[in-house]
């Protein structure tokens, strides 16, 4: 069984606000999101730049997402409540009532459990031996309702479960920066095989708090270079300095062909390809000769059924790091062929909406679903001199209209666990 | 065509080196302890459950399986535990660890790695942020970003076995468990991969183990954590001759999530005793029950209702709950269970007689009332 799977509603909570209109706007008129940060009481934190979400606006916006009694857990971390309310929107986009979906699932990646920057505060009233023991005692008054200390990792996917009734399989996965990548593969694959009939599939993630931040900074992952101002974030560029995080959600509902037609809805695109692999390398960097990345792309492109010259887009992963830009594009390279000197187009969102972790790929699978909706490409903005082994069109600087019929996502995570997506044209 | 799936037995770490075959068939005990000891459970105002014992694994050696440095350095013991299981069941049944993109990994991962550690929390000497952020810059391991990711132990894995090709995590409870097995079954049926190196591990049991499931524990009484790690390989050729044992095939599985009376976990299980009866040649010697510590009473109606003269019993009653670890637990007891010919009805292991080929069924539950099972048994060569 080899059942058609199509995008057929998309919610996304981002930097730029809630919705689908706003994001695509900012994003295909290279807006940037980025903008000086420092995390709450601190001066001096390396990390200075982001692409944030103000959680009190959107407080006003969803005031029941941010009340204890609508969920199961006592505590719920910033980047569930995104993912819920992008779940909402993403079925109300579809026109969707959860009943009238059947075998709906879940699959989502929401990265791990963070601890926020106030309930570690609060932890210094514990310094002793058995700190943990008495964080435990204490819980109700030293943690804070939005920690990750008190939240499984897989609150998204139980609480979307729980709250659409769901009778389809439920993943919660982690593969590093991929993740949320893997999610809508595994989803696709899932329909596709008739065992379930809709998803709600993607990712939400934040991490903007010290303890994340400060061990992205040990790395060597996340930029604390001031020299380009808002404009650090730049992929592919000969001056680029690391990640610049961001936050926010994308859920995309993945649903049967026929199932969407027999309830009258649209259809944003088709998904026709997943592909996953594995670098067996460092776990501090990628492979050199983009292993990994060649598979991932290589087994998308064969599980679509296309050529690779069909491809028109790549939504890379585009990191702004020295490392992936450049095995990035050389892998493109040695996938692509000639066809890199010919129409293919690559760009990464991330240059305006940072590096949203674990649930990058869900807004970047969005950014490439939409550039085949308006055939027109989002660009790279502060990409001002390439590196000279980064040698794509990286639609720098502006969008770029053009014809599409197949575009490709890709992710690529820490670890070497990589995954790429394949659209098409309805 | 679509594949046929073979499943070989694969490595489990327990609590002081015992085998699931210790306890299953020789009554050997899992050595568990009060951890209602932990000053946090002192005031039993502050825990609703009346009994918390833990089994506790010890750390491991990398040693036996050739990890060099950097596999201590980027991770804590919960994924040493899956690290050391998973490349030792790879390595058993696969020579070498050249690169093999024919062949996939599938895990079931605990909530996150490096989360016991008193050292995050005790040196903060200043109620600031600026405090906290000038500590954390200066005390980090470099390489915390990697421990902390509890993915990096696919990472790993993948390094030392030279498995490139398809692969997913699951996380964090039995379902993530089940659900890398499933998944494992589905790419090698269809073709993706030829084999595949799946299994889990649970997460490390500390206080914040226990903040974490806080509410998922609510409707416990009592509660047996234990940690563990298990692994089996799959195969879409047999990798053992015939007439050996250790090495079963796959013939059913299905996941969902039960909701109303059309989906309710009843009707799973009835469907699941439907499909061991279209297996006419074969006998059904076990139905292994996985996650359900919550729900004896539940499954105890469901098997009356079906009325199956069959042994069944519950993986948690003999070991604890293993979290992600399960799945591939019960399916190694289940490999045993068939090598050895025996049934364990409840808590009692007796020697099977039948000249039929026979089945063992898991019926596995997750967490948000997730469920699954898988139907495995001796290979069918009429089919």
């Amino acid at each position: 069984m080899n059942r058609d799977v199509v995008v057929s509603g998309i919610g996304i909570v981002s930097p730029y606000g809630v919705g689908l209109d706003c994001f695509w706007s900012a994003i295909s008129s290279g807006v940037s999101a980025i903008t000086k940060w420092q995390p709450p009481g601190v001066t001096d934190f390396p990390v200075s730049y982001a692409a944030t979400i103000e959680l009190t606006a959107l407080a006003s916006v969803f005031p029941k997402y941010f009340m204890k009694e609508h969920f199961s857990k006592n505590s719920l971390e910033r980047r569930f409540i995104f993912g819920i309310i992008a779940a909402e929107l993403a079925l109300k986009d579809a026109d969707a009532q959860p009943g009238d979906l059947s075998r709906l699932g879940i699959s989502v990646c929401s990265g791990i459990p963070e601890i926020d920057d106030k309930t570690l505060v609060n932890l210094a009233a514990i310094n002793s031996d058995n700190a943990l023991e008495q964080l435990v005692a204490k819980r109700n008054s030293l943690v804070n309702d939005y920690s990750g200390i008190r939240c499984s990792n897989d609150v998204l996917a139980t609480e979307l479960a729980r709250k659409y009734n769901c009778t389809g399989p439920v993943f919660n996965i982690n593969g590093a920066c991929a993740g949320a990548s893997q999610a809508i593969g595994v989803a696709y694959k899932s329909i596709q095989r008739g065992e379930a009939d809709a998803v709600l599939v993607g990712g939400g993630d934040s991490v903007m708090n010290i303890r994340t931040l400060s061990a992205l900074v040990s790395l060597g992952a996340a930029s604390t270079s001031k020299r380009f101002g808002d404009a650090l974030c730049r992929p592919f560029d000969e001056n680029r300095s690391g990640l610049v995080p961001g936050e926010g959600a994308a859920i995309l509902l993945l649903e049967e062909k026929e199932s969407v037609a027999r309830r009258g809805g649209k259809t944003y695109c088709r998904m026709l390809g997943y592909g996953s692999s594995l670098d067996a390398w460092k776990v501090t960097a990628p492979h050199p000769k983009g292993r990994g990345a060649v598979a991932s792309m290589s087994r998308a492109i064969d599980d679509a059924n296309i050529s690779y010259d069909d491809i028109g887009y790549i939504n890379a992963h585009g990191t702004s790091t020295q490392l992936n830009d450049v095995v990035e594009s050389e892998a493109i390279e040695a996938v692509f062929k000639s066809h890199c000197d010919n129409s293919l187009l690559v760009s990464s969102t991330k240059s305006m909406i940072g590096h949203w972790i674990a649930s990058s790929g869900a807004p970047e699978a969005v950014a490439a679903i939409m550039a085949l909706k308006h055939q027109c490409v989002p660009p790279t903005i502060n990409l001002k001199q390439a590196d000279e082994r980064c040698r794509l069109d990286y639609v720098t600087g502006k969008k770029r209209e053009t014809s599409l019929n197949y575009v490709l996502s890709n992710s690529f995570g820490f670890g070497g666990i990589n995954a790429s997506l394949i659209f098409g044209r309805v | 065509m679509k594949n046929r799936i073979y499943i070989q037995k694969g490595r489990t770490l327990l609590p002081d080196n015992i085998q699931p075959e210790d306890i299953f068939l020789n009554s050997v005990e899992v050595e568990k302890v009060d951890i209602r000891r932990w000053d946090c459970f002192n005031n039993k105002g502050d825990c609703h459950l009346e009994k918390v014992y833990g089994a506790f694994l010890e750390d491991i050696s990398m040693k036996e399986i050739g990890a060099d440095r950097m596999v201590r350095k980027t991770t804590e013991c919960q994924s040493r535990w899956l690290i050391a299981a998973g490349v030792s069941t790879w390595n058993a049944h696969h020579a070498n660890n050249e690169i093999n993109d024919a062949a996939g990994l599938y895990l079931g991962l605990g909530m996150v790695d490096c989360d016991d550690g008193d050292d995050e929390h005790k040196f903060i000497e200043s109620c600031t942020a600026q405090y906290l952020s000038d500590f954390k810059l200066t005390h980090n391991k470099p390489l915390l970003g990697l421990i902390l990711l509890n993915s990096t132990a696919a990472s790993h894995i993948s390094k030392m076995t030279g498995i490139v090709g398809p692969n997913c995590s699951f996380a964090p409870l039995t379902d993530a468990g089940s659900n890398a097995l499933i998944e494992a079954s589905y790419d090698l049926r269809e073709g993706r991969i030829m084999h595949a190196l799946c299994g889990g591990g649970s997460q490390k049991i500390t206080p914040w183990l226990f903040l974490a499931y806080e509410d998922y524990w609510q409707s416990h009484d009592k509660l047996w954590l234990t940690e563990a790690a298990s692994f089996v390989t799959m195969s879409a050729v047999p990798a053992i001759s015939h007439n050996s044992g250790s090495e079963v095939e796959l013939y059913r599985y299905y996941r969902g999530r039960i909701s109303g009376q059309h989906n309710s976990l009843s009707a799973v299980i009835f469907r699941a005793f439907n499909e061991t009866a279209q297996y006419r040649e074969f006998a059904l010697q076990q139905v292994l029950f996985v996650g359900y510590q919550n729900q004896q009473r539940r499954i105890n109606d469901i098997m009356s209702e079906i009325g199956r003269d069959v042994a069944w019993c519950f993986i948690e009653n003999k070991l604890g709950y293993t979290g992600a670890a399960g799945a591939a637990l019960a399916l190694n007891v289940a490999i045993c269970l068939l090598d050895k010919n025996v049934s364990i009805y409840g808590e009692q292991a007796s020697n099977l007689v039948t000249d039929r080929k026979r089945l063992v069924l898991l019926v596995i539950s997750g967490a948000e009332q997730q469920v699954g099972y898988l139907l495995i048994g001796d290979k069918n060569s009429n089919e």
